[in-house]
């Protein structure tokens, strides 16, 4: 059955669009991910992201090069998640304390350090936008082809990174080694597994993960730094996690949910439609909250997750 | 497939194709003969505080030998094992492994000499697999988990040593004696000649524990060396070579099994007179105030722990509980209480049913409970010794009004509190952490009492204490007694109990295994009834 | 107590150790702050200079201080009485624009009630559209196990697009601007400083000082307390967990809401989107070094607001973006964070007895 052509394409359009609007969330969630399972709660995402997003603005200002851009947003999320380490695994701290400073520092030090960096100007720094790839001879399929080949490379990146992440954890000794530490750190530590360093590895890719996800905002979807670009996009993440159980794919899926409530809305906007858009925008919010009230209680969280280790504690 | 069999006795060594995820391989023990010290520690003290949980111990253990390691609570048997395993390191002593002087720092010391151990609370993840478990943290080869190799040397040490074990069960499946399977072939995997074992069948049942002992067999056979740590007599006796008496601190002997006797070992383990400090009532002729009859309950890990049990306290004595922990003494204070369910049977309380009964219904009856875990449970540290005392009544007119707490009662309450049990406080504001072990108790006691109850309950009430406030503690209970309350005692420390109770009772494997006078109390019988022979009839002694 | 005793007290306190430490570290944020600046070529000592001058140097800035401390104050204590009560709740700012939005249909709508009738009104319903806002989270978390960060922080957005949906439609005034139609004079806060902008909304934050400061000596306070010290005891001694959550974010919200009643009432007069620049996002901060003491969150939401008001007069003598006032609370924070450690430390320098 062939829809109309004009609708066929906004559709298309507006998965293609989901897709985009997912990466963001999902580089950040798999980085979380990551984290969890070796039992650190990050709760200093958004933070982190938006340190992503102002690193990778001014790397690739400065230099024109996006790699360097991403380089630089996955160093700065970084340094902001070996801070988080620090106060979780090394002062061991309350880990909900530390990760709602980690966001607020994040926040702001990303603000401060943009107009300390540019000032005010009439005409705010700029970016191009990080240009989509074809794939040759994909792309070009009806249908599927603008839908999934037709993107910009951190999409393809984010995509590897499910697989990736799945493999790393489950099919590694390091990935084993996380698990067990954010199961039970006591058998860890008796089998000489060193919980600490283990744990600070866990939260750094992380943070690099998120810090990507940050730098998406600015180097692809709008081209500049702009405060709280994420809009919640770390909050989201941090839900997703727990929607897809601390397992890459159903991030994935979550994610994708997330990209194509926003993309829909964007869509009906952009069809006319009477409803107040402020609702639907509110979707990408209620839904991981629905889902949460769905799973009732039953999470399946990593046993040690939020609880600093002390060797020799009985 | 061709396997080439090690068939020197050389520990665990595998055969070359099962090198999977191999830790480097320990010191080979071609130097030490069958019948050699494959294990000698000497002098060993170490001290926590005060309190010296090891003193000048000397402990070996010879080449292919069960050992069994024997001792009451707080006997030193686990720290012991401890520090063997890098846990603890001593202040005085040495230890000398396979010939060789050495200090173990930490387990992966201890595991690079080929001591393994297994901890009486398993170290296992139970969503992952038992391969996962076994394997992790091993230095590997790759990148990779090699899952497929790690299974094939898992099988062939199961063949090996007889234990069935699937090594692509998920461990939340297995039954405890599957899980402890899979913790010694994870000790076993890593290539030792030294397995300790710390109270190995604590949660197997008859038939588990059979095939435990076969499998300590097969083990020697194959040239390890087995140190089990145990406060049950039959264990002891049926499985061990040799045993090490522990008590107090002190070696008190090392005896070959075949030479000794249950009723040998038992006098080893307890002896001691009985110290007469508190004169014991005659009570017989009291009515009961709290019987249990025929409770069964469950443990946390949906075990039936208490079972069948059935006592009987009565008005104005003391009747102490004494046993190994972990046989359902805190259980039983739990049913008592109202904080565990009972499955089957009842509890009553001068006559009323008190048989799972919401807990604050039942201290309104009359019962009083100071927990062993007073930190935690008993009160909040954060708060003064004021809002401690009321957090079980703030309701109650006595303590606030209609919207406001009364203040004023609440200070009163806590000043009289302070005079009448002489606690040290720095002032009734203060938060109670800063408080001494001994002081909390009061204040936690005083709580209790100020209900003025016909049954209190105390598990382990004067742990930790000092000697002033241990002595403290022991008035006040005789206080209580001779005002007609019943104090049922449960505690780990049979000083105690000789030196206080009335009557007392022994608890194993969650039954009442005999009630006594503490008068006609004979300590070695006491010992073995603790250790799980059941009491013998004993004709005309006094 | 006589004067002499609560001299002596505060007096001990300050020398205590617990209270010193975090003094200390907090002040390393400043230099932090200093290099900052100094980096990107800001003369540190002016810049610090016009911070203190701004807060203090006028009655005008003066009175903005305490304006911002109405503010930090009542959201700092919604969040405060929520985490003594280890709820973690972080959509105090979503609760505020609740409030502000029950605050200002009253406005709106009660015109001819005198005036302290229409401001006592309009305080009532603030509190309850966030209290009610807050019961949501509350419930979920009760019923469904739904953790309550989460809930209470993704409500934040729900709440900012429903205040927006609002002033874009139902309750917007005629003309271009998405704002609500002015309150009337009634529910107008009167200014009790003349020449500054500071209103009687700061009496109001005093007053839930207090109001909040006797709670934790009630009947309700005290098995809230005890939830939030030792879930395990106050269980075992019978109390009603519960309730407590459910009391406790009523109220959490409700103090937000007045927040954000005050924010319309006192200086805008109309609901506007971004009425807060992110109070109740502090006041996470405020109530974590406040240490959930009504008297210690009123000193760091003053000391913040000192900070916010100061970074307003660096921004327009010096250029200084005025996010380094939120950076700086949230470095504070960080080092109070780490002085911890320093606190353990010495704690277990001096050995207790075994327990």
């Amino acid at each position: 059955m062939k829809l109309a052509g004009e609708t066929e394409a906004v559709i298309i359009g507006i998965i293609a669009s989901g897709i985009r609007l997912a990466t963001p969330v999902l580089f950040a969630g798999l980085g979380e991910k990551i984290a969890e399972r070796s039992g650190i709660l990050n709760l200093g995402i958004e933070g982190m992201m938006l340190m992503g997003a102002f690193g990778g603005f001014i790397g690739t200002y400065f230099t024109g090069n996006y790699v360097i851009g991403i380089l630089l947003a996955m160093a700065a999320a970084g340094i902001l998640a070996v801070l988080k380490g620090f106060l979780s695994i090394t002062i061991r701290t309350n880990q909900l304390a530390a990760g709602l400073a980690i966001w607020l520092l994040g926040t702001g030090l990303a603000a401060l350090l943009y107009r300390l960096t540019f000032g005010v100007r009439t005409a705010a720094p700029s970016v191009e936008l990080m240009p989509k790839i074809d794939i040759p001879g994909l792309s070009n399929l009806p249908g599927i082809g603008p839908i999934l080949f037709n993107h910009d490379p951190l999409v393809y990146i984010g995509f590897l990174l499910v697989p990736l992440t799945y493999i790393f954890i489950f099919k590694t000794n390091l990935g084993l080694k996380i698990r067990t530490v954010g199961e039970n750190p006591k058998q860890a530590d008796a089998l000489g597994v060193n919980v600490y360093k283990i744990r600070y590895l866990a939260v750094i890719i992380g943070g690099a993960l998120a810090g990507i996800g940050g730098a998406y905002y600015s180097l692809v979807q709008t081209g500049y730094f702009l405060e709280n670009v994420t809009g919640g996009a770390g909050w989201i993440a941090l839900a997703l996690v727990i929607f897809g159980r601390w397992k890459s794919q159903w991030i994935l899926v979550g994610a994708l949910i997330f990209g194509m409530v926003d993309a829909f809305q964007l869509g009906l906007q952009a069809l006319g439609t009477t409803l107040p858009y402020q609702f639907l925008l509110m979707l990408p919010y209620l839904i991981p909250i629905a889902v949460l009230v769905g799973l009732y209680k039953r999470t399946g969280a990593p046993a040690a997750l939020a609880t600093p280790y002390v060797r020799g504690e009985r | 497939m061709k396997r080439k069999f090690d068939r020197d006795n050389k520990g665990t060594s595998l055969p070359d194709d099962l090198n999977g995820n191999v830790q480097d391989k320990a010191k080979k023990l071609s130097s030490v003969g069958s019948g050699d010290p494959v294990l000698k520690m000497k002098g060993i003290t170490i001290k926590f505080g005060d309190v010296v949980a090891n003193n000048n111990v000397d402990f070996d253990l010879l080449k292919g030998e069960v050992h069994g390691l024997l001792g009451e609570n707080g006997a030193g048997k686990t720290t012991l094992m401890s520090i063997l395993y890098g846990l603890y390191q001593p202040n005085a002593g040495e230890i000398i492994v396979k010939g060789e002087k050495t200090t173990i720092k930490s387990p992966n010391d201890a595991m690079e000499l080929g001591i393994a151990m297994v901890h009486q609370h398993f170290l296992l993840t139970p969503p992952h697999s038992v391969t996962e478990n076994i394997i992790v943290g091993l230095k590997s080869r790759g990148l990779f988990l090699d899952l497929a190799i790690a299974e094939k040397k898992i099988l062939y040490l199961a063949e090996k040593y007889g234990l069935k074990i699937d090594p692509k069960a998920t461990i939340a499946d297995l039954a405890v004696g599957e899980q402890q399977r899979v913790e010694i072939v994870k000790a076993l995997y890593r290539d030792i000649d030294i397995l300790i074992l710390d109270e190995p069948t604590s949660m197997l049942t008859p038939q588990e524990e059979k095939a435990l002992f076969a499998t300590l067999q097969s083990m020697v056979k194959q040239g390890l060396s087995i140190i089990f740590i145990t406060h049950k007599l039959h264990e002891v006796m049926e499985a061990s070579n040799r045993v090490t008496v522990l008590r107090g601190g002190k070696v008190v002997g090392t005896v070959k099994t075949s030479d000794s006797s249950e009723s040998e070992l038992a006098k080893m383990m307890v002896g001691r007179s009985i110290i007469e400090s508190v004169e014991p009532k005659a009570s017989a002729k009291s009515p009961a105030i709290l019987q249990l009859k025929n409770v069964s309950a469950l443990n946390n890990a949906k075990v039936k722990f208490l079972k069948d049990l059935s006592l009987e306290l009565r008005k104005g004595e003391i009747l102490g509980i004494a046993g190994v922990d972990g046989n359902g003494q805190a259980e039983l204070a739990e049913v008592i209480a109202g904080l565990r369910k009972v499955q089957s049977g009842e509890i009553i309380m001068d006559n009323t049913a008190i048989t799972n009964a919401a807990p604050r219904k039942i201290r309104e009856w009359g019962l009083a409970y100071v927990p062993q875990d007073r930190l935690n449970t008993g009160l909040i540290l954060d708060y003064s010794i004021a809002e401690n005392l009321i957090l079980d009544r703030w309701y109650k007119d006595e303590y606030s009004g209609k919207i406001f707490l009364k203040q004023e009662k609440m200070k009163e309450f806590a000043e009289k509190v302070v005079t009448d049990f002489e606690v040290k406080t720095p002032g009734i504001n203060v938060p109670v952490s800063s408080l001494s072990g001994g002081n909390l108790q009061k204040v936690l006691m005083a709580r209790e009492l100020a209900r003025n109850p016909k049954v209190l309950v105390v598990h382990n009430p004067t742990r930790g204490l000092d000697i002033g406030a241990t002595e403290y503690i022991h008035k006040q209970l005789v206080k209580q007694r001779d005002n007609g309350v019943g104090v049922l005692m449960i505690s780990l420390d049979l000083d105690e109990i000789l030196t206080v109770c009335d009557r007392l009772a022994v608890i194993y494997e969650g039954k009442i295994v005999s009630v006594m006078d503490r008068r006609d109390a004979n300590v070695d019988d006491i010992g073995l009834m603790m250790g799980g022979k059941v009491a013998v009839a004993r004709e005309g002694k006094k | 107590m006589s004067v002499l005793d609560i001299v002596t007290q505060t007096r001990n306190k300050l020398r205590d150790v617990k209270l010193f430490v975090p003094f200390a570290s907090g002040s390393l944020a400043f230099v932090v702050g200093a290099i900052i600046l100094g980096a990107t070529g800001v003369d540190v000592g002016k810049a610090y200079t016009i911070m203190f001058e701004g807060a203090f140097g006028s009655a005008f800035g003066f009175g903005d201080v305490l304006l911002k401390t109405t503010s930090l104050l009542l959201t700092g204590l919604a969040v405060s009485v929520a985490f003594r009560c280890k709820q973690w709740n972080i959509g105090a700012e979503g609760q505020l624009y609740m409030g502000a939005l029950g605050g200002t249909l009253v406005g709106i709508s009660v015109v001819g009630l005198i005036p302290g009738l229409a401001i006592v009104l309009g305080i009532i319903l603030s509190f309850i559209f966030g209290a009610v806002f807050a019961l949501v989270p509350a419930v979920l978390k009760v019923k469904f196990g739904v953790n309550e960060v989460i809930s209470t922080v993704l409500l934040n957005f729900v709440a900012f697009l429903f205040i927006s949906f609002l002033l874009h439609g139902p309750i917007k005034a005629p003309g271009f601007n998405p704002y609500s139609p002015e309150i009337g004079d009634a529910s107008q806060m009167p200014i009790i400083f003349p020449g500054t902008r500071l209103h009687a909304g700061i009496l109001v934050a005093a007053l839930a000082t207090v109001g909040v400061y006797y709670l934790w000596k009630t009947k309700i306070g005290f098995e809230i307390k005890s939830v939030g010290a030792n879930i395990k005891a106050a269980r075992y001694a019978g109390m009603n967990i519960t309730k407590s959550v459910l009391v406790t974010l009523a109220i959490s919200g409700g103090l937000a809401g007045i927040a954000g009643g005050m924010l319309v009432s006192g200086v805008q007069h109309v609901l506007i989107e971004g009425i807060s620049p992110g109070y109740g996002f502090i006041a996470v901060i405020i109530a974590l070094l406040g240490r959930q003491h009504p008297i210690g969150v009123a000193i760091v939401a003053f000391f913040f607001s000192v900070l916010m008001t100061g970074s307003e007069t660096m921004y327009r003598s010096l250029g200084v973006p005025s996010a380094f006032s939120m950076t700086l609370q949230a470095l504070v924070l960080v080092f109070v964070l780490v002085g911890q450690l320093f606190v353990i430390w010495l704690g277990k320098r001096k050995v207790g007895g075994a327990r």
